[in-house]
C-alpha cells in the first residue's frame, strides 16, 4: 500500500502503475514471434470521439493482419497527454501503443505547457494515422458569402465578429489566429470546452464563426444550419466538395489539418516497428478502411516510420511558426 | 405522425430488437445498481460489440442501458445509502431513511412507478415536440444558461431557514472544488498541483462515490451499527398505501416536467434535473421538516425527473445531432461507426432509426416496470445480508467502476480522499448533497458567465437587458429577497416566542444524512 504523504502520492502512483505493467508484460517475447499477446492501443480521448473512431477502424484491420487483437484503451485527460504519458512510461515491447494527435504531439509542448513527456526522446513514431480537415463556418444570417467577403467585413468592423474554438491552444484556435494575422483583422475569440458546445452555439447563432471538423460540420452544412466559407486542408474535402480551400480564398500556403500518429515507447525494436508499420499501412490500403475514412472526412496516409518522424518535425516547424506569427501567448 | 409511430413500432417489435431492448434495460438496471459502475462505462465497453448489429438494434440496446441505468441507480441509494449513479445521490436523502424505517419495499415501488411516469413523459415530449424543443434549446445563449444555472443554485440553497449555513458552506465548497482544472476561458491550469489528471478537473463519479459510498461504509464500521432486520418481505409490505399514491401524484408531475425540460438542454443533464426537482418539492411542501426523514415526495420527484431527463436527452442528440452529455456522444459515435451521420437530417434520412428507437423506449420502460416490481422483494432481501459481506463487495465495485471511467488509478485515490472527507462531513453533520450540486453547477455557471461577458464585450447591462436572461435573473433575485425576508420574519417570530433562533432546527436547507 503506498503511503499517502502528499508529495509521495504522485511517485507511488507512478510506481504502482509501472509495477502493474511490469507484471503484465513480464513474459516479453522475442521480436521475431511478435506479437504473441494482445496489443493495447491507448487513446487519450473518450470513446466515441473522432480520435477514438480512427483508432477503432484501424485497430480492427490491424488485429487481423497481426494475428493478435489490438485493443483500444481510453485514457482520456488533459488534451490527450494523460494517455500518451502512459505510453511513454510503458515498456518498449510493442504491446503498448498510443494514438497521439496534434495537441499531444506538438501544441501543448509548443505553448510552453508540461505534458509529462518529451515526444522526441520518450516515443518512437511508427506512422501517420490519416489526416482530417477543418472548415471555417459561420452562423446563418451573416452577410458575407465567401471568405474574402468575410475578411473584408472583419477588416471594416474590427472586433465586431466573434469566433469560437474548441478550446485555448487547440488547432482550431491557432489556425484562426493565424488567419487573422495573415488577413490583418481583429475578431473576438470565444473558447469552448470541445467541439460539441461550439457547434451548438454556432448553429444557435450565438457565435458568428467557428472552425469545425469537417465530419462534425458536414450534416449541418447540408441542412443549411450553418454556412461554410472555406476548408483548411490543402485540397477540397470529400465531404463538401463545393467548399473552396482557404488557399483558393487568397491565402497562399495556408493549411491546417488534424492528424494522429501511431506512437510506441522509445526503444521499441526496429523489427517490431516494421511489423507495426506494415500492419498500419496495410490497413490504410484496405478498401473497407478507405471507404470508412471517406465517409468520415479522413484522408488515408501511407508512411514509413522515418517519413512519419519527418512529418512530425515538419508539422512542428509549421505550428511553431503559426504560434509565432499569430502571437499566441505562451505559458 | 401516426404512420411514423406505426413505423417505429413495426421496427421495434421485431424479435431481434425486442430481445436487444430487453438485454439493454436488464444490463442497465444491473449496472445502475452497482455503485460506481455507470451507464457511461457500460456503454463504452459494449460499443465495440454493436459493430455487428444493425444500427437501429445497436442504438436500442445502448439506449436501454442508458435509461435502465437511471432506474437501477436508485436501488442501492435506497437500500444502502450508496448511489449507483451520481443522479441517484438525491434519492439517498429520503430513500434510505425510508428503508431504515422498514419501508424499503414501498420506496422501491414508488421509484419504479415514478421512473416509469417520468420516462413516459420524456418520451411523449420526444415524440411530439422533439424538433421544436431542440430549436428552443438552441436559442439558449450562454447568458441564458448562466441565468438558468444561477436560478437552480438559488432555488436549492434558499429553501427554508434554519441551518441554511451548513448547506451554504457545502455548496460553496462544491463550487470551489469545481474550479479545479483547466480554465476554459484562458487555458490556465488551476489547483492542478502538477497532476496531469487534475487538468480536466476532479471526477464527479469519484467524488460522489467517495462522499456518499465510502463514507457510508466507514461510518457503519466505526459505528458498529447492528441492523435490526425484522422485516418480512410480503407483497403487502411492498405496496404503497392509497395515501402514499395520492401524495406522489403532484411531485411526479412536477418532477417529470422539470426533468423533461432540463434533459433537453444540452449540458444540463440528469444530476441537475434530480436536484432541482427535489428542491422544488421542499419549497412547495407545507411541512418542510419531513424531508430527509423519509418523505415519499423526496423520492418520487427526483426519480421521475432523472428518468424524464434521460429520455429527453435524446432530443438534441437525435434531432439536431448535438449530444448533451458524454454518454450521448458515445451514442452518436455508435451511429457514426455504422455509417449514419448524426445531424439535423437524421429523422428525414433515417426514419426507421429514429422512430424505431423511440418506440423501443416505450417498450423498454414497460420492460423496466415489469422487471422491477417482482424484483423488489429480492432487492429488499439484500438488506438481510450481513454488512461484512456487502461492504467489501461495495468497495471493490466502487474502485472498479471509478477506474473504468478513465482507466485511471489517480481517480481511485481520489475516492479514498473523498471517502475520508465524506466521513468527516457525516460526523460533523454536513450533508454531501449540496456539495455535489455546487460541484456540478459551479463550472457551468462560471463558464457560461464568462462566455456571456466576453460576448457582451464586458457590459453586464447587455445580459440584463435580454428578456429571457433578464427575467431568469429577476426570479433568482426575488427568491433571494424572499428567503432573506422570510428568514428575518421567522427570526423575529422566534424571538417573540422567547425561543432562541439557533435552536429552531425545524427548517433546514438540506436534510442531514441519517446516522
Amino acid at each position: 500500500m503506498p503511503r499517502f504523504h502528499w508529495n509521495n502520492i504522485r511517485r507511488s502512483l507512478a510506481a504502482s502503475v509501472i509495477g502493474g505493467l511490469a507484471v503484465v508484460s513480464a513474459g516479453t517475447a522475442i521480436a521475431e514471434d511478435y506479437p504473441t499477446q494482445p496489443i493495447t492501443l491507448v487513446v487519450g480521448f473518450p470513446p466515441g470521439g473522432s480520435t477514438d473512431v480512427v483508432a477503432r477502424i484501424l485497430a480492427g484491420h490491424m488485429s487481423t493482419s497481426l494475428g493478435q487483437p489490438v485493443l483500444v484503451e481510453n485514457r482520456p485527460g488533459a488534451g490527450g497527454t494523460v494517455g500518451i504519458s502512459h505510453v511513454a512510461n510503458s515498456d518498449p515491447d510493442g504491446y503498448t501503443l498510443g494514438v497521439s494527435g496534434v495537441g499531444a504531439s506538438i501544441l501543448i509542448d509548443a505553448l510552453g505547457r508540461d505534458s509529462g513527456y518529451d515526444i522526441d526522446n520518450d516515443l518512437d513514431v511508427i506512422g501517420v494515422m490519416g489526416t482530417l480537415g477543418l472548415v471555417i463556418a459561420g452562423r446563418n444570417g451573416l452577410e458575407a458569402q465567401t471568405l474574402p467577403e468575410l475578411m473584408e467585413f472583419a477588416k471594416a468592423n474590427p472586433e465586431d465578429l466573434t469566433y469560437g474554438s474548441s478550446g485555448v491552444g487547440t488547432p482550431g484556435h491557432l489556425a484562426m489566429e493565424y488567419l487573422k494575422s495573415l488577413a490583418g483583422v481583429e475578431m473576438l475569440h470565444i473558447p469552448y470546452k470541445g467541439n460539441t458546445p461550439l457547434l451548438n452555439d454556432v448553429v444557435g447563432g450565438h457565435v458568428d464563426i467557428a472552425m469545425l471538423t469537417t465530419p462534425g460540420a458536414a450534416e449541418h452544412v447540408r441542412a443549411e444550419n450553418i454556412q461554410p466559407f472555406a476548408v483548411s486542408s490543402p485540397e477540397r474535402s470529400s465531404l463538401m466538395p463545393d467548399v473552396p480551400t482557404v488557399i483558393e480564398g487568397g491565402f497562399e500556403g495556408y493549411t491546417a489539418t488534424l492528424w494522429n500518429l501511431l506512437v510506441a515507447p522509445k526503444g521499441t525494436p526496429a523489427d517490431v516497428q516494421a511489423k507495426l508499420s506494415d500492419a498500419l499501412n496495410g490497413a490504410m490500403k484496405d478498401v473497407r478502411v478507405v471507404g470508412e475514412f471517406a465517409t468520415k472526412g479522413l484522408a488515408p496516409t501511407i508512411t514509413t516510420p522515418e517519413e512519419a518522424t519527418q512529418f512530425l518535425v515538419d508539422e512542428r516547424a509549421k505550428w511553431k511558426g503559426v504560434i509565432e506569427t499569430a502571437g499566441v501567448p505562451k505559458k | 405522425m401516426i404512420e411514423n409511430i406505426l413505423l417505429g413500432f413495426a421496427t421495434a417489435f421485431t424479435p431481434e430488437n425486442l430481445a436487444y431492448c430487453f438485454l439493454g434495460v436488464f444490463l442497465g438496471t444491473f449496472i445502475g445498481v452497482l455503485p460506481g459502475l455507470g451507464s457511461l462505462a457500460a456503454i463504452s465497453m459494449l460499443l465495440p460489440l454493436t459493430f455487428y448489429l444493425e444500427p437501429t438494434t445497436a442504438l436500442i440496446m445502448l439506449g436501454g442501458i442508458y435509461y435502465g441505468g437511471e432506474y437501477g441507480g436508485s436501488i442501492a441509494s435506497i437500500l444502502l445509502n450508496l448511489p449507483g449513479t451520481p443522479s441517484a445521490a438525491v434519492t439517498c436523502l429520503d430513500g434510505n431513511p425510508m428503508a431504515k424505517q422498514g419501508r424499503a419495499g414501498v420506496a422501491l415501488f414508488i421509484t419504479a412507478i415514478a421512473s416509469f411516469v417520468g420516462g413516459s413523459v420524456g418520451i411523449v415530449a420526444l415524440m411530439g415536440f422533439g424538433p421544436s424543443i431542440a430549436r428552443l434549446g438552441l436559442g439558449f445563449s450562454p447568458a441564458d444558461y448562466f441565468a438558468l444555472m444561477l436560478l437552480g443554485l438559488v432555488a436549492a440553497v434558499t429553501v427554508g431557514g434554519g441551518s441554511v449555513i451548513k448547506g451554504l458552506i457545502m455548496v460553496v465548497l462544491g463550487l470551489l472544488l469545481g474550479t479545479v482544472g483547466t480554465d476554459v476561458t484562458t487555458g490556465d491550469f488551476r489547483y492542478t498541483f502538477d497532476f496531469l489528471e487534475l487538468r480536466d478537473g476532479v471526477s464527479l463519479v469519484a467524488m460522489a462515490m467517495g462522499v456518499f459510498g465510502v463514507s457510508e461504509v466507514i461510518s457503519s464500521i466505526t459505528g458498529s451499527k447492528t441492523r435490526k432486520i425484522s422485516e418480512k418481505v410480503t407483497a403487502r409490505s411492498m405496496m404503497p398505501t392509497r395515501q402514499d399514491l395520492r401524495k406522489i401524484f403532484g411531485p411526479m408531475a412536477r418532477g417529470s416536467t422539470i426533468g423533461g425540460f432540463l434533459g433537453a438542454l444540452p449540458g444540463a443533464g440528469t444530476v441537475i434535473a434530480a436536484f432541482m426537482a427535489y428542491a422544488t418539492e421542499i419549497r412547495l411542501a407545507k411541512d418542510k421538516t419531513r424531508f430527509g426523514k423519509g418523505a415519499i415526495e423526496g423520492i418520487a420527484a427526483p426519480e421521475s425527473a432523472n428518468n424524464a431527463a434521460a429520455q429527453t436527452a435524446f432530443i438534441p442528440t437525435l434531432t439536431i445531432g448535438i449530444p448533451g452529455s458524454a454518454t450521448m456522444s458515445i451514442m452518436l459515435g455508435a451511429l457514426m461507426i455504422h455509417g449514419i451521420s448524426p445531424g439535423p437530417l437524421l429523422i428525414s434520412d433515417h426514419p426507421t432509426v429514429f422512430w424505431g428507437l423511440i418506440a423501443s423506449f416505450w417498450i423498454g420502460n414497460l420492460f423496466l416496470l415489469v422487471l422491477n416490481i417482482p424484483l423488489i422483494g429480492l432487492w429488499v432481501r439484500v438488506l438481510q445480508f450481513p454488512y461484512k459481506y456487502i461492504y467489501p463487495v461495495v468497495i471493490a465495485l466502487i474502485c472498479i467502476g471509478v477506474f473504468s471511467m478513465r482507466t485511471s488509478v489517480f481517480d481511485v485515490s481520489l475516492v479514498v480522499i473523498f471517502g475520508a472527507l465524506g466521513y468527516l462531513f457525516q460526523r460533523t453533520g454536513y450533508s454531501p448533497a449540496p456539495l455535489i450540486l455546487g460541484f456540478v453547477l459551479g463550472p457551468m455557471l462560471e463558464e457560461n458567465l464568462r462566455r456571456a461577458m466576453l460576448m457582451a464585450r464586458g457590459d453586464p447591462m447587455r445580459l440584463i437587458s435580454d428578456p429571457l436572461t433578464g427575467s431568469l435573473l429577476a426570479i433568482s433575485a426575488l427568491m433571494l429577497v424572499w428567503a432573506v425576508f422570510g428568514g428575518i420574519r421567522s427570526l423575529i417570530a422566534a424571538r417573540r416566542k422567547g425561543r432562541v433562533f439557533r435552536h429552531r432546527r425545524g427548517l433546514r436547507c438540506w436534510p442531514l444524512p441519517p446516522g
